[in-house]
């Protein structure tokens, strides 16, 4: 392509070297995110700061981030609160960009017991306000929670 | 009664003003609450909460809020709620709906003395 491209806008006889340099943008893929983290109160601060700054790092805009990590802590919340007996277990957390969207998937491997407490359904209310595409899908293996927001200010790569 | 490192209580004139600081999840919302339970006493108009120099707040804190103000509110005592415009925690009660429930100020001074005016309002005669 590019010899073409100096046969028809070079005349035969250059005076100099002439170089040119043909680029293609290829898309920039993030590396996702990854957690596990022990289904306990206490492990959810430590989760917030890791999920914040990975989407900070990755140029996600401060109010996008703070609602996105707390549609993630409200979704680890119900798992922490419904999947596991006293004896815990495990949440996954997965994050990736995809073009002008980020996508967080929390994952438990228990059984939600409903309604234990009260209030249950504050959570998912916020999670539904923040990212309105979520999505639950409960299975015998456990607890996929699935959320999705458009980035307010998204610079598409 | 004891300290929570999230809570600092001051209390004049019958209202008692409970400061909020840093992180309020599933963690600590539970203790908070007891602590600020346990820091007005049976006599006060009522409680502000100020949650001015909170920097995180969920759904566990939003539902320490309605369960004190439950609790309050059997004894007839007023729970206001400080959180300033633009703040995080407005953004959370607002989308929680809790701006329908609870009441909210922008400050502690407006908070303190809307408890205050309507403490002086004259007692409704009995049905």
């Amino acid at each position: 392509m590019c010899r073409e491209l100096i046969n028809a806008l070079v005349p035969s006889e250059a005076a100099d070297d002439i170089a040119l340099l043909a680029m293609e943008r290829l898309r920039v893929r993030d590396e996702a995110f990854r957690l596990r983290m022990p289904a306990e109160p206490a492990e959810l601060r430590r989760m917030r700061r890791a999920l914040g700054g990975w989407l900070r790092g990755i140029g996600v805009e401060l109010e996008d981030t703070n609602d996105l990590v707390l549609a993630c802590a409200e979704a680890c919340s119900n798992a922490i609160r419904h999947a596991y007996g006293p004896s815990a277990g495990t949440v996954d957390i997965e994050a990736r960009r995809d073009d002008g969207a980020v996508e967080v998937v929390v994952r438990d491997f228990g059984r939600w017991r409903e309604r234990r407490g009260r209030d249950g359904g504050r959570g998912l209310a916020l999670i539904e306000a923040l990212a309105p595409s979520m999505r639950i899908e409960r299975s015998e293996q456990g607890t996929v929670v699935t959320m999705r927001r458009t980035l307010r200010g998204s610079v598409s790569v | 009664m004891t300290g929570h490192p999230n809570v600092t209580i001051a209390g004049d004139d019958g209202v008692v003003v409970a400061s909020l600081s840093g992180e309020i999840d599933l963690s600590n919302a539970a203790e908070i609450t007891h602590t600020l339970l346990g820091g007005v006493p049976n006599e006060a108009l009522g409680l502000v909460i100020d949650l001015s120099e909170v920097s995180y707040l969920d759904s566990a804190g939003v539902r320490m809020l309605a369960e004190l103000d439950h609790r309050l509110g059997w004894r007839a005592q007023a729970l206001r709620v400080v959180a300033p415009e633009e703040s995080r925690s407005r953004r959370v009660l607002e989308i929680a709906g809790l701006e329908r429930v609870l009441s909210l100020d922008t400050s502690v001074v407006t908070a303190r003395s809307s408890i205050e005016e309507s403490n002086e309002e004259p007692e409704l005669p009995p049905d």
